[in-house]
């Protein structure tokens, strides 16, 4: 064959990205993914289930640990805000999206070399596809919790409908910040053999670090300090404080360390995600 | 125009070894034993736009290697390739609103939807608009016979069904050059035969290129004008589909059984007869000396038969014909 000539892309043929087409095109999918979910609707219930059951048992242990302490207040949180704060944690956690599972599945059995070659960033897929589900599961997981916790413990007088928008707003990024931890272990299934073993270890670090097996408050203090600059605070501990106890300079401080956090991790990604593809091995054939 | 540039193209991988047993496990863990894979290993091709092209060989010779790096999924080792004038590792996404590709052993489609939900998710992901879409659909769905079909669950479909909308469905934002890797796979004959009618069809109107691969040489015989055989992460064929037939597909295997046994000869001219039992024969021919039809024939005035089979040479055969003919190709020796 004779000296290959490099011509460049004709310019014709070159597409032109437009921020709508770009929007409508997540949107499409985040709607395709919620239709295909909806044959998963058991997986659903299960979820409220356990929310049921998990904010139920809590309700009880930790009425008995403040009974057994005499105490109104334990890190200066009452009862009724502690179990509160389980409903939003628990609703953080078991909403979040799972795309590591995903593509780890994609890497093994090789529809990667579908779900690569689209024209969209195959990352901010995975975002798209994972949030419509997101915003259904957290919203019925926060009913049923609140279901369970108002029985138990009653409504939560301290919370203020004016700072809900913030709230949300954290909990947002808790789910984008959480999203990019994520991403950066699926990608590195890219060329692991298995991701299985990070995502355990993740899960336990959110679980002590995070708040979610109790309050960073209720924390030893040295263990404490280290908890609060770390990002996995921020994933449960940070939205489910403010939902509960609200504190307009902790609001501050948590956005803004939640946006480093997300800045430093979206550098990572970028990093990490061209590495990868470079080392991408598919399998099968 | 060409189309498909590549030049000297290789892939290695590092594969991890182990001994067998769990004290291969754990020496592997301490100090992991790497070995690397030439998946391919040097291949140069020019394809011109709207050819079709069928890339065959044997399991692990590279083929779907060569198809994910033209579609910029992998990077190679070394050398270059050009798609459309887009070098596809590095503007994957441009290119990727210009090719299509259809995974036969992988589903595209949303399993638990129809297939139109997904038909409409990728135009919207093709950025396609609404009336071009509609247009380019309804004259797939007549194509591909699929009208019946696009409101019913993917997870319902038959294999042969589900196959039709996955082409259909890669075919939507008119892409210059498809990708086919074993599009016909698992299919049953006539699942093949109409798929294969459909795809030279819409080669013959719209000029797209393709680049098929196969295990099937029928897939190759009703479809391609030129083939290239690869073997080893190499090309050891390149030329049209007539020659690879005059030389290498001349032969054809015929199973047959018998409703009554035979007398325990089958004499028949110009057919070899490899394998002869009671009820059923295996014979060899070569249909540059005989015509397969007058064989039959035969077969049929002279016993009663209750099935017959006839068979083209595996891949495998044909590639050894090519080494044994052509000595310019050394044999790669086996796991080198």
């Amino acid at each position: 064959m004779d000296e290959l000539i490099f011509l460049p892309a004709p310019a014709a043929v070159l597409h032109r990205r437009t921020w709508r087409g770009s929007a409508r095109k997540y949107l499409a999918i985040a709607r395709t993914n919620l239709l295909n979910r909806l044959a998963y609707v058991w997986d659903a219930a299960s979820n409220v289930l356990l929310m049921f059951l998990f904010i139920f048992i809590f309700a009880q242990l930790w009425g008995a640990t403040f009974e057994a302490q005499g105490a109104t207040e334990i890190a200066g949180l009452t009862l009724t805000q502690t179990i509160w704060y389980f409903v939003w944690a628990e609703m953080i956690q078991m909403g979040k999206i799972r795309h590591v599972r995903t593509v780890s599945q994609e890497v093994k059995d090789g529809s990667l070399a579908y779900t690569l070659g689209r024209p969209y960033n195959y990352l901010l897929y995975h975002f798209a596809s994972g949030i419509g589900d997101v915003l259904i599961q957290a919203g019925v997981l926060l009913v049923a919790g609140s279901l369970v916790a108002w029985s138990q413990v009653g409504p939560l007088y301290s919370f203020r409908l004016e700072t809900l928008p913030v709230v949300l707003l954290v909990t947002a990024l808790a789910f984008v910040l959480d999203f990019c931890v994520l991403s950066i272990i699926a990608l590195l299934a890219f060329f692991m053999e298995d991701v299985n073993s990070l995502l355990f270890i993740y899960h336990k670090i959110v679980f002590v670090l995070g708040g979610l097996l109790i309050p960073v408050d209720f924390l030893p203090d040295w263990l404490q300090a280290i908890a609060r600059v770390l990002p996995f605070n921020l994933v449960v501990y940070a939205p489910a404080k403010l939902f509960v106890a609200w504190d307009g300079g902790q609001a501050v401080f948590s956005l803004g360390l939640q946006v480093v956090w997300i800045g430093i991790l979206a550098g990572l990604l970028t990093v990490l995600y061209r590495y990868g593809t470079r080392r991408l091995t598919i399998n099968g054939g | 125009m060409a189309s498909i540039v590549l030049k000297d193209l290789r892939k290695a991988f590092q594969v991890k070894r182990k001994a067998a047993g769990l004290g291969g496990s754990l020496a592997s863990l301490g100090r992991p034993r790497y070995e690397t894979v030439e998946a391919v290993r040097g291949i140069s091709l020019e394809m011109e736009s709207g050819e079709l092209l069928a890339f065959i060989g044997p399991n692990g010779a590279g083929k779907s290697t060569t198809i994910k790096m033209l579609t910029g999924i992998l990077h190679p080792t070394s050398g270059e390739a050009q798609v459309l004038g887009f070098v596809p590792w590095k503007q994957r996404r441009e290119l990727a609103y210009h090719i299509g590709s259809v995974f036969g052993q992988k589903p595209q489609l949303w399993y638990h939807l129809p297939p139109i939900d997904t038909f409409d998710l990728f135009a919207h992901i093709y950025e396609l608009d609404r009336k071009t879409y509609e247009r380019r659909r309804d004259f797939l769905v007549e194509a591909f016979d699929i009208r019946d079909l696009l409101e019913v669950p993917v997870r319902k479909l038959s294999l042969g069904q589900r196959m039709r909308c996955e082409i259909a469905a890669s075919l939507l934002h008119h892409p210059r050059i498809v990708f086919l890797d074993e599009p016909t796979i698992g299919l049953d004959v006539v699942a093949k035969q109409q798929l294969r009618d459909t795809i030279k069809q819409l080669h013959a109107e719209e000029q797209t290129t393709i680049f098929l691969t196969s295990h099937d040489a029928g897939d190759i015989e009703s479809l391609c004008e030129r083939v290239v055989v690869i073997n080893h992460g190499q090309v050891i064929f390149d030329d049209a589909v007539k020659v690879l037939k005059r030389r290498y597909l001349r032969r054809k295997v015929i199973e047959v059984r018998f409703a009554e046994p035979t007398n325990g000869h089958l004499d028949l001219a110009g057919v070899s007869v490899i394998k002869l039992g009671r009820y059923g024969a295996k014979l060899e021919l070569d249909t540059s000396s005989r015509p397969i039809e007058t064989v039959i024939q035969d077969l049929m005035a002279g016993h009663s038969i209750v099935d017959i089979n006839v068979m083209d040479p595996p891949m495998e055969e044909i590639i050894r014909a090519i080494y044994q003919r052509d000595s310019a190709f050394e044999p790669v020796a086996e796991g080198a």
